[in-house]
Order: structure tokens, then C-alpha cells, then sequence
């Protein structure tokens, strides 16, 4: 039996015309419960190269234009039909609520630049009269929050409270690349998104932004 | 050695067209890419990308752990 290749996962059925997948084999979308999953048959991974990743991300995109909710599903995802159909069904609830909080809306992508990590993030504050194990407790809390957490947009937080829906955040600080911002707009939104940033003066941090782009940041680990 | 990137080097890379691609490796990467062959890119000032690629790999063999042990489950049904 052959394998399937996972490109998204699907609030409604795409139009028949949403083409071929990266290798020209036939779409299709293969149901398990209320999930729609749109797959291609594969015998084997695609190796990695600019060419395949550029297919894999057209063939979303096309996706995405045809259906209101999306979930991208990552490069490489090549299994057979009944471990796809368990995995789905065993993420059934996760997935249904990934899929409504994308529906209608896209991705923007926030690249926060500089020289040097934010003078706002301020090291964890240390309670003198906590224990040390309360002292570590609390130090990795604020670590895996801080990690999530972008201060640098604080200017240009007022003006994209209003377009924003959801939001990821990586940080890097590796300058000049400080942070990665993933925002969940709604579809149409992109141009005034634009405006915001570009009016933005962020200081000494510069920010640039680029999509729209099918929510890839918004999908949960569905096949991993 | 490769200089490290500059500010005015990042901004080139971001205004190119090529940002594309970073975006496209970004976003496949934010699930975490399966590789099963060599990955080669070109674009100028490239070092952001390799810091990519290196954490990708690293999620590649992750995946690949990941893989052999559900096949070994299956076998084992």
C-alpha cells in the first residue's frame, strides 16, 4: 500500500481545482471524523532542496486559497493512511480548535532586528526570602516566559491590538536577528498590518514584516 | 571564516526577493523539517540562513528518532 504525503489539514473540502501536489501526483482530501486532510500519494520523502520546500509551500498556498481554515502541516510528513487516520483522531479536539481560531485569517510574520538583546528584558526578579528551590522555580519560569515574549513591540502594540487575533513568539537573540513574531490577522488585513509597522518607530530595534503567509506558525504538531 | 552578519547585511537580505525563501524555510521549519538529502541554499550574506538550517537539521534528527521508533511499534504489532 502506498504511503500518503500531508500538505494541510482542512476546515472544508478545497475546490476541485486546487491542482496537483509537489510531485504532480493527484490531490486528495482523505476525512477522518470532522477533519479533512489534504494528501497526495508518495512512495518516498521528498528530499529536502530550495525546489521541494518552494512545491510543498505553492501547494499549500494554493490550499489556502480555496478554503476558509487551514492548517499547514510541515515539510516531510509521508505516512500510511491508517497511522494518519489514528493521529487524527487521537488530536480530534486540538485540531478542531487550531482549525476555528485560523478560520478567515492569515499569517504575518514579524522579524524584530538590533544589535543586541532588548534593555527591556529584565533578568528575573530574585526574591531574597524564597528558598532555592523557589528561586530556580521562578527562574525558569520567567526564562520560558521571556522566551515568549517580544517587549521590542511595545511601541507598536496600541495599533495592532486592533488587527491582531493570536500570536507566537521566538526569540533568537542572535543579533542582528532578536526575535521572530508570528501574528494571526484576518484575511484582508494584511495592507493595514503593513501601514502599522512601517508607521511604527521601534528605536533602536528595527522590525520588518512579510506575508501574507498561510498560518504555518498557528498549526499544532499534528504529525510529530 | 564567514564575518559575522551585520544590520546592513540583514536589511539586504530581508528587502531581496530571497526573503521569500527565508520565510518559506521559516515556516517549514516551525513544524520542523524531515530531511532525507543534502539541503543546499544560495543567497548572499547567508549566514542567517545556515543558523536555520543548523537548528532544522538538529530537528531533523529528532524527527528521524522519532520515525524509527514508530516504525519499530509497527513491526512489532
Amino acid at each position: 500500500m502506498s504511503d500518503v504525503y500531508v500538505y494541510a489539514l482542512l476546515g472544508d473540502a478545497p475546490a476541485p481545482d486546487a491542482g496537483a501536489g509537489l510531485r504532480e501526483e493527484p490531490l486528495r482530501v482523505m476525512r477522518v471524523g470532522d477533519l479533512l486532510a489534504a494528501v497526495g500519494e508518495m512512495t518516498e520523502r521528498p528530499a529536502v532542496s530550495e525546489a521541494t520546500l518552494r512545491a510543498h509551500d505553492a501547494v499549500v498556498r494554493r490550499l489556502a486559497d480555496t478554503v476558509d481554515a487551514i492548517l499547514p502541516v510541515r515539510f516531510g510528513s509521508l505516512l500510511t493512511e491508517s497511522s494518519l487516520a489514528d493521529l487524527l483522531r487521537a488530536r480530534a479536539r486540538e485540531l478542531s480548535e487550531a482549525l476555528a481560531l485560523v478560520a478567515g485569517r492569515e499569517q504575518m510574520t514579524l522579524r524584530v532586528l538590533g544589535d543586541g538583546p532588548s534593555t527591556d528584558v529584565v533578568a528575573s526578579v530574585a526574591d531574597e526570602d524564597a528558598g532555592p528551590g523557589a528561586r530556580y522555580l521562578a527562574a525558569r519560569r520567567a526564562e520560558w516566559r521571556r522566551a515568549r515574549e517580544a517587549p521590542e513591540l511595545a511601541p507598536l502594540r496600541p495599533d495592532l491590538a486592533q488587527l491582531v487575533r493570536a500570536e507566537r513568539v521566538t526569540r533568537h537573540d542572535t543579533p542582528p536577528l532578536l526575535a521572530s513574531v508570528y501574528h494571526l490577522i484576518d484575511r484582508g488585513a494584511a495592507a493595514a498590518y503593513r501601514a502599522v509597522v512601517e508607521r511604527a518607530e521601534a528605536g533602536a530595534v528595527r522590525v520588518v514584516a512579510t506575508g501574507p503567509w498561510p498560518p504555518y506558525a498557528f498549526a499544532p504538531e499534528a504529525l510529530g | 571564516m564567514k564575518r559575522p552578519l551585520s544590520r546592513d547585511d540583514a536589511r539586504a537580505i530581508f528587502a531581496t526577493s530571497d526573503s521569500s525563501l527565508l520565510d518559506v524555510i521559516d515556516n517549514l521549519l516551525t513544524k520542523g523539517v524531515v530531511v532525507s538529502g543534502d539541503v543546499v541554499l544560495g543567497l548572499a550574506g547567508v549566514d542567517l540562513i545556515y543558523a536555520q538550517l543548523s537548528v532544522l537539521l538538529c530537528a531533523a534528527d529528532r524527527l528521524h528518532a522519532a520515525d524509527r521508533l514508530h516504525a519499530a511499534g509497527e513491526a512489532a504489532e
